[in-house]
């Protein structure tokens, strides 16, 4: 039978294009060379490009990807787009929303309301289709000519690191090369060459359950937010989630039964009956039509260590986590988020080369802080033994009538993760704060004075925030090479309660938005050994 | 504080009347709610944890089960 599958974007397709070559190799060593032009790679390059770093990415596609994919950004991943100038074309495309409902079979067992900052610069979490997210990180890359290259059909298929450089094997249609860098960030994803190349190994587990997830276009009018039915008549002994995007795209991923042979559920007849059949189920008669389909397996795997010598790895290169909860890209996204600066501030010699130990030491940490909600939402959606599937059975029928189950049907939602145990915290006058951020953690947002967020305040830089302190302004920034703001914030109810603020009192922010150190009065000398202390890596 | 002997035998004979009046089949979703409803009202980790172990106790692990890292 054959389908008919529509589009609704616009796929430009990019050529290869060869450097200037000599004798084979690249004439330029480049400081980095970023291997994968998706959402992580396309983030790391223009956090970099803050600093003023050059680099090249090498992406073996020729166009952004097809499909919704990782179809969900947090406030979080949208803090940081901000800094890289992209949220505001995510926040136009993208459909925010904060309501979900689960049902086993056909009783309603949760509803769902996600709690909203209202203090926060963005909404917990906004669907996006992945394609739109590299789109606009394309475009914003496209104002960097000087600062960032993208060599599309450019394949990495061998690497060697030295102490002092990394050289990749790059294969293209017309012609291959070699090209050497200072330092090599791996952002190639879950099949990343980068990481077979050095030989890393993941740990975890990997699930045995797999999900078909399909895109289809349908003008329904079924409102934005989380559905997930246990064992519907339209899945039956199976799980289903359905998600609304913007352009009347809705997204399915259904869980497929032990007893299916994955190959044949694939096929696009037997996929879109299911789809049909569910749609059918839920009383939805709009017209539709299919546009991608795809296969997804679970995993909880991680890299134990993110760097390795010369070679960085970062998202679906260094960890691979269930999309339940919304981990994958958003986790991405806040590893080059802590790298980038890490790695600027090396390169440009503001910093010891074992500051990109505690991207590593940090974002591990993460990892395995992601892993622990993903693991248990994951469990929950595709049970992975008897044990689990009877427990799970036992809490659904349960469900439909006590609501104290409900924490174990919960999807869980991504929140970002502080470091409590980085290597980069300084604790000086901890006790003398009963609330606020502790250091390793991000910090809250607030609504400055017109209407600007503290969030969109902070900077390629250090920051100390010093609140109710007029004098402030006054004082000399400490003597430190590492760039540094002052950022003065009158104090306010919202301050008090969020930060603990007193007159005087100081946070120190590191560029990626996480506190470094607090102290009850501002001194220069505390902040420029905390950052002093911060670029060398830590403590000793 | 524990159950005494009689209430206990009591109530084991009332579960096994009545799981076996649902079927045979039901039985072993009968006892995971049962678990879990227990779980929920116990409110005490540990003593939980140490119902675990008891209940395993005659039971060797048999095939281990990678967890997530």
């Amino acid at each position: 039978m054959s389908v008919e599958f529509v589009s609704y974007f616009d796929y430009v397709q990019y050529p290869p294009v060869l450097p200037e070559l000599e004798h084979g190799l690249d004439i330029n060593q480049h400081p980095v060379c970023i291997v994968g032009g998706g959402p992580i790679g396309f983030a790391l390059a223009l956090g970099l490009a803050r600093y003023g770093i050059k680099s090249v990415i090498l992406e073996s596609d020729s166009s952004v990807c097809v499909g919704s994919r990782a179809g969900c950004v947090t406030s979080r991943t949208l803090e940081i787009f901000e800094q890289l100038s992209v949220a505001a074309p995510v926040m136009r495309q993208g459909l925010p929303w904060s309501e979900g409902w689960s049902y086993f079979r056909d009783a309603q067992i949760l509803k769902l309301e996600i709690p909203q900052d209202p203090l926060a610069a963005y909404p917990r979490l906004v669907n996006i289709q992945q394609c739109y997210v590299e789109q606009y990180l394309l475009d914003a890359i496209s104002k960097y000519p000087d600062l960032i290259e993208v060599r599309w059909q450019s394949s990495v298929v061998g690497m060697k690191s030295t102490e002092d450089m990394v050289e990749l094997d790059v294969q293209t249609p017309v012609g291959s090369y070699q090209v050497r860098s200072d330092w090599v960030v791996a952002a190639d994803g879950a099949h990343s060459i980068v990481r077979k190349s050095i030989g890393a190994r993941f740990v975890g587990t990997r699930y045995d359950g797999s999900y078909v997830i399909v895109d289809i276009k349908m003008a329904s009018r079924l409102k934005e937010g989380r559905r997930a039915w246990f064992d519907p008549p339209s899945n039956p002994g199976a799980t289903l989630l359905m998600h609304k995007h913007r352009d009347d795209l809705w997204r399915f991923d259904y869980q497929l039964r032990e007893d299916e042979d994955p190959e044949e559920a694939v096929r696009p007849d037997n996929v879109l009956a299911r789809v049909r059949g569910h749609l059918e189920f839920i009383g939805e008669t709009a017209d539709w039509k299919p546009v991608w389909i795809s296969m997804y397996k679970a995993s909880c795997l991680t890299l134990e260590q993110y760097r390795h010598g010369r070679v960085l790895l970062a998202g679906d290169a260094a960890h691979l986590v269930p999309i339940f909860g919304v981990r994958g890209m958003n986790s991405g996204i806040d590893d080059t988020h802590n790298l980038a600066w890490k790695l600027a501030f090396v390169i440009k010699g503001l910093a010891r080369p074992k500051l990109l130990d505690s991207y590593s030491d940090e974002r591990v940490f993460a990892t395995r802080e992601n892993m622990r909600h993903a693991s248990k939402s994951a469990e929950f959606m595709a049970p992975p033994t008897k044990a689990f599937a009877l427990m799970r059975q036992a809490a659904l029928g349960l469900a439909v009538k006590h609501s104290w189950v409900s924490s174990l049907v919960d999807p869980r939602q991504s929140t970002a993760v502080g470091f409590p145990h980085s290597p980069l915290n300084v604790y000086s006058q901890e006790s003398e704060f009963a609330r606020g951020p502790a250091p390793g953690e991000n910090l809250p947002d607030l609504v400055l004075p017109g209407n600007r967020h503290l969030s969109s305040a902070l900077g390629p830089h250090f920051t100390a925030i010093v609140f109710d302190d007029p004098s402030a302004m006054t004082h000399a920034l400490p003597s430190v090479d590492a760039p540094t703001r002052l950022l003065s914030i009158a104090n306010s109810d919202q301050t008090s309660h969020r930060f603990d603020a007193k007159p005087g009192t100081t946070y120190l922010v590191r560029p990626d938005g996480h506190l470094l150190a607090r102290w009850r009065r501002y001194k220069p000398s505390d902040i420029a050994t905390a950052i002093n202390t911060c670029c060398n890596g830590g403590l000793a | 504080m524990t159950l005494s002997s009689r209430d206990l035998e009591d109530i084991y004979t009332e579960l096994c009347y009545r799981m076996s009046e649902r079927g045979d089949e039901a039985i072993p979703e009968i006892l995971a709610r049962l678990v879990l409803t227990l779980m929920h009202q116990i409110d005490e980790p540990e003593r939980l944890r140490r119902a675990i172990d008891e209940a395993l106790e005659d039971y060797p692990c048999v095939r281990r089960i990678e967890r997530p890292a």
